[in-house]
């Protein structure tokens, strides 16, 4: 009975996904009899993006996500949760210089639940500055606010190794300032944001996995990109105040640390022991306390990158840096470089990216036995267990190679296929991969084939 | 013989075939603007630029206004492949890059290249494209592909 529910709730969502689809077919068809209204006219806009993709790998202990934030991998076999994803959006004209924009989006990975991407009233203050309020995509990296729409880049998603990290940040709440100039034969578009997100992170390693409430506060970033004759350059660096991550896993473990810096600070203070003896225990005491809430951290997000279109080339490259200023989630330098030559509507391309962890493993030197207290002491083992564990788990550092073809059909739906081999750099170290435990075999084959279309 | 001289006649069919393929073929676009606009030409890839709205003022301070054609006239498909060298597609995703980031909306788009016309003469700052056999008086041609 569970089982018909569920296959009845699938094919409902199916359903949905397909309404939405097919809504904004007709929707593009009636838009259409109207262009000359939109978008310089008032009035109300509709339009949309839509993939459906399809992967498939050998990996039975690895899942392949697009982000820490998607509840379903695509596991061994056939899946269509990577990639496949529909969004809708409406722009509302309010007058000359004011408009205001709402986009959903619903992912096979996460469900097919709805979700509010975009919702924000723009202003034009002048012909080259804009301020958006409300929510908008998040601009950490070059690619960061296009991953859920597949058309509007070459390959069937941006490389998993740096944005696989970077996505779990799919849109800020807040404001933005946007300010274009020309310089001559340069185009100057800079972008400067504040605000905040609250979301979900899945750890994959736990069963069921656990599902941690993740806040960011004080995002502050600038984003800067320089249009010149066949190039386009950009650059950005973001820093988030604070990253909390909350969940009944996490307090248990906060729990746990508590318990063990409270004891040994307990043993600190029996004035019986040697002074020396005391002080390292005292110190013993403070270091477990500063490993309570591990995966809070206070990231800086930096990258620099180019799109290039010479003739019939194309050539995409960016360099990044995630410094999380936490010794458990680590600091990382990456890079991709994407080469792709036009024939005609078809493109064949490829691309090899890399994220390395550029910090050591947490040093949990601090778990090590007294000595003085068996049962302190099995508390300390244990603990230390789990922190090694979720130190390997914390390692996201991951390298792809990658190759495929993109087949632009129509203006508006383009066809690809693509080879990705995802790699970690050992079996203890599960990089961007959904991986339940370890060791693993640490590298997915993985085949994809995607039409992505917009109306 | 008969054969012979059927042969002949469609060779030469084929051949004419191809000839009326190439004239259809010769460029018929050109790059125009409204006649106040304080530029005499330019290049494919300030086009692009301007078409992009990477370069949103002239030099006279005045805003860019670029007109587009709809998917369907085949005008469109020509412009974009022989004067900014990309196809129809790479434009589509580069403006659905813009307009699902928030970062920038498509180009107006009208229905003929007679609202072309009207629309660059009556806009300060417009520019477009035409075929070239249509332009207008009033409108200044600013790029002509060579053939």
């Amino acid at each position: 009975m569970e089982k018909l529910l569920t296959a009845r709730s699938r094919a409902l969502k199916l359903r949905c996904a397909a309404t939405l689809v097919l809504a904004g077919t007709a929707t593009s068809t009636v838009c259409a009899q109207t262009p000359d209204n939109i978008p310089d006219g008032f009035g109300l806009r509709w339009s949309g993006f839509a993939t459906l993709g399809l992967t498939h790998h050998a990996n039975e202990n690895a899942g392949v996500i697009a982000s820490f934030s998607q509840k379903f991998p695509a596991n061994k076999g056939l899946s269509g949760r990577l990639d496949t994803v529909g969004g809708l959006q409406a722009d509302l004209k309010l007058s000359e210089d004011t408009s205001a924009t709402v986009q959903a989006v619903i992912r096979a990975g996460d469900d097919f639940k709805p979700q509010l991407r975009m919702a924000y009233v723009r202003q034009n203050v002048g012909a080259d500055i804009a301020v958006r309020v409300g929510r908008f995509r998040s601009p950490l990296f070059a690619d960061s606010d296009v991953t859920e729409i597949g058309f509007a880049y070459l390959s069937m998603r941006p490389p998993l190794p740096i944005y696989g990290v970077a996505a779990s940040l799919p849109h800020v709440d807040g404001a933005d300032l946007q300010w274009r100039h020309s310089f001559g034969q340069a185009g100057v578009q800079v972008q400067a944001y504040v605000g905040s997100r609250k979301g979900k992170h899945i750890f994959p390693n736990t069963t069921p996995p656990d599902e941690a409430d993740f806040a960011v506060s004080g995002i502050r970033g600038l984003a800067v990109s320089v249009g010149l004759p066949n190039v386009t350059l950009r650059s950005s660096y973001t820093s988030f105040a604070q990253t909390t991550m909350r969940s009944p896993l996490l307090t248990q473990l906060n729990s746990g640390l508590a318990q063990v810096s409270g004891g040994l600070g307990a043993i600190a203070a029996n004035p019986f022991l040697p002074g020396a003896l005391s002080a390292s225990l005292a110190a013993q005491a403070k270091e477990v306390q500063s490993y309570i809430n591990p995966y809070d951290s206070r990231p800086v997000y930096m990258s620099l990158g180019f799109d290039t279109n010479v003739d019939r080339w194309r050539v995409i490259g960016e360099l990044t840096t995630l410094d999380s200023r936490s010794p458990t989630v680590g600091r990382y330098a990456g890079g991709q470089l994407t080469l792709g030559y036009a024939w005609g509507t078809v493109t064949p391309y490829i691309t090899v990216s890399r994220n390395s962890r550029r910090s050591g493993p947490l040093d949990t030197r601090g778990l090590s036995p007294t000595g003085l207290n068996p049962v302190l002491d099995g508390s300390i083992a244990q603990l230390k267990g789990a922190f090694d564990q979720a130190a390997q788990f914390a390692d996201l550092s991951s390298l792809a190679n990658t190759v495929g073809v993109r087949w632009d059909v129509k203006e508006n739906l383009a066809v690809k296929l693509q080879f990705d081999q995802i790699r970690t750099p050992s079996k203890n170290s599960p990089g961007v991969l959904a991986v339940r435990k370890l060791p693993f075999d640490n590298r997915v084959n993985l085949f994809g084939a995607s039409l992505n279309y917009i109306f | 013989m008969k054969y012979r001289n059927l042969a002949f006649a469609a060779i030469v069919a084929i051949a004419g075939w191809f000839s009326a393929s190439a004239v259809m073929a010769q460029p018929s676009v050109a790059v125009v603007v409204n006649k106040d606009v304080p530029v005499e030409k330019v290049d494919p890839s300030q086009a692009t630029q301007l078409f992009l709205r990477q370069v949103t003022t002239w030099p006279d301070g005045v805003r860019v206004q670029p007109i587009d054609l709809p998917q369907s006239n085949p005008l469109r498909a020509e412009f974009y492949s022989r004067i900014t060298g990309r196809s129809p597609g790479q434009l589509r995703a580069y403006w659905a890059r813009q307009a699902f980031t928030g970062m920038g909306v498509p180009l107006r788009e009208v229905a003929t290249v007679e609202d072309v016309n009207r629309f660059i003469r009556s806009t300060p700052g417009a520019i477009g494209y035409v075929e070239r056999r249509n332009t207008e008086a009033g409108l200044k041609i600013v790029l002509e592909p060579a053939p």
